[in-house]
């Protein structure tokens, strides 16, 4: 099953067990999303509940927020991550706070599904990986799915929490293919997962890194050296306590994350693990992320802006020694 | 592990003279232990009953880690607490001072602990841990940083070792000293060299002459080294910029003339110090010159045995060495390289003669001394050598 | 005198009932507001407090017209929508205080007061902030079909802000039953809205097939009178409605906005307060009207009196939160 797939079906599964759920967003009925991801949902469960909403981002995540305090279940599908400029009032002011500003009485128990990841050749405006934003407000949850089981799991959890959480798909990565159970299952945030067991560096990676990472991993066994590749799965919550005991083990550390490098994800692991390991540590954590300008159009640029495995791997030798 | 001399940072253990369970006597021979100088004997501090030794034959302990205890008969020691290990005791470059020691160690091993070699924060940690010193582990991660294994294998090496032969790098100090201190000295001082070739006939009557009688009353044969410690110390009198020191405040005279004798030790040489060897008479040079060889010998020198020296002496006429250049010891200003001695077909009034003769090769500071001054010193040495007044 | 009676005698004893009651809703407003300034002057409210004093007539009329179960969402001029869609004084005044026993447990404070049993999902302090939660939960009540309608509340400000156009659009798309309340009192803050809107306020909802109406918003009877009109249509499934209600804040913007001069006159502010005061418009009409008599209609003054007064000594008097409370209620 391909992680478009498993996203899907996670969204069908959780539509027939609740009635209350819903999704809305541009062009995911008929059209099923402009990435296919959710094509023929709305055969099964009509037009009310796969929504073609205007073109108003802002808009409908509003609606999706107060139908989520008065008794739905929503689906907000963002099309591409970008677009996050655009319902950030909705999401941060409206849907992160309204429980706390309440005292607790109220709830908004919505899912905001978006894209990230460039190298599509789609240029600045469609291939960011803006999730670092969202792991910055309390309130909201953040889930970055990285192989098809734990896209489903993960949906299911998000779509059954009572908080607002936001989950970003790779656009690259809906092709990607993996083992899917058939049954009933959920994943629970907050909890990493060892994609890699290793001995010698830890490289965390999530979303469209882990790939980058696992690959990275394959090249340093070449050279002796044992990497562990470690997928939180959640950004917020996060489960430090996994991370931290991979890097006390490997004493070396790589956070890898596209989102732009800067006051990014990395940056926030690797003051976990620097706050929690420091003296479990043979270097410095590194951080590799998206290089700090606009996502260029041109490929040679674009591909010069995202981590590589082969990136990775030299970093990951030169913490090695 | 007691802290024996100045800037030690840790001791090796080269025997227990006590057995755990030994009623102790405060005062008596505890155990010998091998600091960068010496072998040292340690007195007990108290009376008691040896109990909980920690450390054993070959262990190399940080100073100030406890490495056994003195309980009252019946008691028992406490607890194991790794709280008990302190860090090695930082050390404060200083000057060496003139009427003191030489400087206990190199500029460069004082930049090294100054500013801290690159050590990765788990490093750092397991040495605290294990009681490591990291200045005495190379460091074979990136840019030669100190990683967690490195410490571990320096953590596991005297152990490990002990049996065998002795790691260089971890055990013996004493040529760790050595090769910091010559390496400061051959490339921070300005050596200049004079030789003097001199006929020793008279040096040779002299001993001759008053040899029995010494070794008659203290036991001990006079050698030629002991003749030329008693004449360089009379002619040092009259050259006390010979026998003064480069310090941080540029030239110190030294108030006494204490020569240093170069012995070889297990893996290196130390200079076992004769002081106011000016004021000494020769059978009193003989017999501390003796007692220092035995003692280097036996690996026995105590700190007080080769610190203070003022001038150094170095003879390697036993191994047929007709001359070499010696490296000064700093912060002393000069040292005298000895030749054997041979006879050598030499003019004398004109005609050739055999004479025996010895090439003396003097090396000075030429911060401290000029070519001429030196020049001086070592003619007058000549002509003592010529006509000793002993 | 006979003729009095006789007028007396044609209101219903249900429609008297109701006026009383939304007299009194008024009273209770306008004097939880003088509370607040006096709170607030004296340094014992902390934050902001922007006062609905002079606008009561809008949200007791159109909450009069609602049921418990119907939704509103409120602006950071809310205090008296909370009211008078049911909060209780003694709560309002602790959350403004921000005690624990306060409607959000003192996490909210004046502009975030929330109250979903009397169907308040809210003050808002992002201006035109609550369009979306409104229209949300006119979504809701659509699909769960459970009959309610919500009230959006908004200031003539928030006519400046896209999202309420966004969500109108899909109201009238989807035919959800969401009122929009447009009260307007000339200013966006310290702004004449002479200089931030340009053309006809409901022509905006009619392009999107919104019908709309605009009324004056100092007579409760008659903003009572249309929403009630107004909140049938939209239950029956109409689809949304505008309603823009002429009204004037006797205070500035907030408390603490005391030289007003450069955007209104003193004499605008004493026209309003002497000829459009809707608490007293009302009590003129009730006494003209004889549908009350002096002594009721001052029994009726000195119950809120004493209610308010002992609401207030209630939240003085009441503990502020325990610090360790300060990480709960972020996530469920």
């Amino acid at each position: 099953m391909t992680l478009g797939e498993a996203v899907r079906e996670a969204l069908a599964e959780e539509m027939r067990r609740d009635s209350r759920v819903f999704i809305c967003g541009e062009d995911i009925a008929e059209a099923g999303t402009v990435f296919k991801v959710l094509t023929g949902l709305v055969d099964e469960f009509g037009k009310e509940r796969v929504l073609d909403t205007p073109i108003s981002e802002a808009g409908f995540t509003g609606i999706a927020v107060g139908a989520a305090m008065t008794g739905m279940r929503p689906v907000v599908d963002i099309m591409f991550g970008d677009f996050s400029t655009l319902v950030m009032d909705q999401m941060v002011n409206q849907a992160a706070k309204v429980r706390y500003m309440s005292g607790g009485k109220c709830k908004v128990p919505m899912v905001m599904r978006a894209t990230l990841g460039a190298s599509r050749r789609s240029a600045a405006q469609h291939s960011q990986s803006l999730h670092a934003w969202f792991a910055h407000i309390p309130g909201l949850k953040v889930v970055l799915p990285s192989t098809p089981y734990d896209a489903k799991g993960l949906m299911k959890t998000a779509i059954r929490d009572d908080n607002p959480v936001v989950f970003f798909e790779d656009k690259m990565m809906y092709k990607l293919k993996g083992p899917v159970p058939a049954e009933d299952y959920t994943i629970p945030f907050g909890v990493a997962d060892i994609k890699r067991v290793g001995t010698d560096i830890t490289i965390i990676a999530t979303s469209s890194m882990v790939q980058v990472a696992l690959d990275a991993a394959k090249m340093l066994e070449e050279f002796d050296i044992s990497a562990e590749v470690i997928d939180p799965r959640t950004v917020w919550p996060l489960d430090e306590k996994t991370l931290i005991e991979s890097a006390k083990k490997t004493s070396r550390v790589i956070v890898v994350d596209e989102g732009y490098e800067r006051y990014g994800v990395t940056a926030e692991i690797a003051s976990v693990i620097a706050e929690g390991a420091f003296f479990s540590l043979e270097a410095p954590v590194k951080r590799i992320g998206a290089m700090h300008v606009p996502i260029p159009f041109s490929p040679p640029l674009e591909d010069a802006t995202i981590p590589t495995e082969r990136q990775v791997f030299g970093a990951a030798k030169a913490l090695c020694g | 592990m007691p802290a024996l001399e100045m800037a030690q940072e840790t001791g090796k253990i080269v025997s227990w003279l006590k057995k755990e369970g030994d009623a102790i006597n405060k005062g008596a021979p505890l155990l010998e232990v091998e600091t960068d100088k010496a072998v040292v004997e340690v007195e007990a501090t108290a009376d008691g009953v040896l109990a909980g030794v920690k450390s054993h034959e070959g262990d190399v302990v940080p100073v100030g880690v406890t490495i056994a205890w003195i309980v009252a008969p019946g008691e028992k020691p406490p607890a194991d607490s790794p709280a008990a290990a302190p860090a090695a005791r930082k050390v404060t470059e200083q000057p060496p001072q003139a009427a003191s020691m030489p400087a206990p160690i190199s500029v460069e091993s004082s930049a090294r602990r100054e500013g801290g070699p690159q050590i990765s924060p788990k490093a750092r940690r397991l040495a605290k841990e294990k009681g490591v010193d990291i200045n005495r582990i190379k460091g074979t991660g990136p840019d030669g940083t100190i990683t967690g294994e490195d410490v571990l294998a320096a953590a596991a090496a005297p152990a490990a070792a002990a049996p065998s032969a002795r790691a260089p790098s971890v055990l013996s100090g004493i040529a760790r000293l050595m090769a910091e201190r010559t390496t400061q000295s051959w490339t921070q001082v300005p050596h200049f060299v004079l030789t003097r070739e001199i006929d020793v006939a008279a040096l040779q009557q002299a001993r001759e002459k008053l040899g029995p009688a010494i070794e008659r009353d203290r036991g001990v044969k006079i050698t030629v080294t002991d003749l030329l410690v008693a004449l360089a110390a009379q002619v040092l009198k009259k050259h006390p910029k010979m026998n003064a020191s480069w310090g941080a405040n540029g030239i110190q005279l030294n108030p006494q003339i204490n020569i240093s004798v170069a012995m070889a030790v297990t893996d290196a040489v130390v200079g076992a110090v004769i002081p106011n060897a000016d004021a000494a008479a020769l059978a009193d040079i003989a017999v501390q010159r003796r007692n220092l060889t035995e003692r280097a010998r036996s690996s026995r020198l105590k700190p007080a045995d080769v610190t203070g020296g003022t001038f150094t002496i170095s003879n390697l006429g036993m191994y047929k060495i007709d001359s070499f250049n010696a490296i000064i010891a700093p912060p002393q200003a000069a040292i005298l390289a000895v030749g054997r001695i041979a006879d050598r077909v030499v003019a004398v009034n004109g005609r050739p003669a055999v004479r025996p003769m010895m090439t003396l090769t003097l090396s000075s500071d030429h911060r401290v001394v000029d070519g001429a001054q030196a020049a001086l010193f070592l003619n007058d040495l000549a002509e003592a050598i010529r006509a000793p007044e002993l | 005198m006979t003729t009095v009676l006789d007028r007396s005698k044609a209101h219903s004893e249900s429609d008297v009932q109701q006026w009383l009651r939304m007299y009194r809703q008024m009273l209770m407003i306008r004097l939880f507001e003088e509370q607040v300034n006096d709170l607030y002057t004296r340094a014992l409210m902390p934050g902001l407090a922007h006062l609905y004093t002079g606008q009561e007539a809008v949200a007791v009329g159109i909450c009069e017209a609602l049921r418990l179960d119907d939704y509103i969402t409120s602006t950071h001029r809310g205090h008296g929508h909370c009211l008078a869609k049911g909060a209780q004084l003694g709560a309002m005044f602790a959350e403004l205080l921000g005690k624990e026993a306060g409607y959000c447990k003192g996490k909210g404070g004046s502009m975030h007061i929330a109250d979903p049993d009397t169907g308040n999902l809210g003050a808002n302090a992002i201006v035109g902030g609550s369009a979306g939660i409104a229209t949300g939960a006119a979504f809701s009540a659509k699909r769960l079909n459970t009959g309610q309608v919500a009230v959006c509340f908004f200031g003539d400000g928030a006519m400046g802000q896209g999202l309420l156009y966004e969500v109108m659009n899909m109201a009238a798309l989807w035919t959800l039953p969401v009122i929009y309340v447009c009260e307007n009192n000339l200013y966006n803050e310290y702004t004449h809205n002479s200089e931030t809107l340009a053309g006809d306020m409901l022509t905006r909802a009619v392009g999107f097939g919104v019908p709309g109406e605009r009324i004056d918003g100092q007579e409760v009877r008659k903003v009572y009178a249309t929403a009630k009109t107004m909140v049938a249509r939209v239950r029956a499934g109409a689809g949304p409605a505008f309603l823009v209600c002429d009204t004037y804040r006797f205070h500035g913007h907030h408390v603490g906005d005391i030289n007003r001069e450069y955007y209104r006159s003193k004499q605008e502010e004493q026209q309003w307060k002497t000829e459009r005061d809707p608490v007293k418009l009302m009590l003129d009409w009730l006494t003209t009207e004889k549908v009350a008599n002096r002594a009721q209609l001052d029994q009726i003054q000195n119950e809120v009196k004493a209610e308010v007064e002992k609401a207030v000594q209630f939240a003085m008097a009441a503990p502020y939160p325990a610090v360790d409370r300060v990480a709960q209620d972020v996530y469920a």
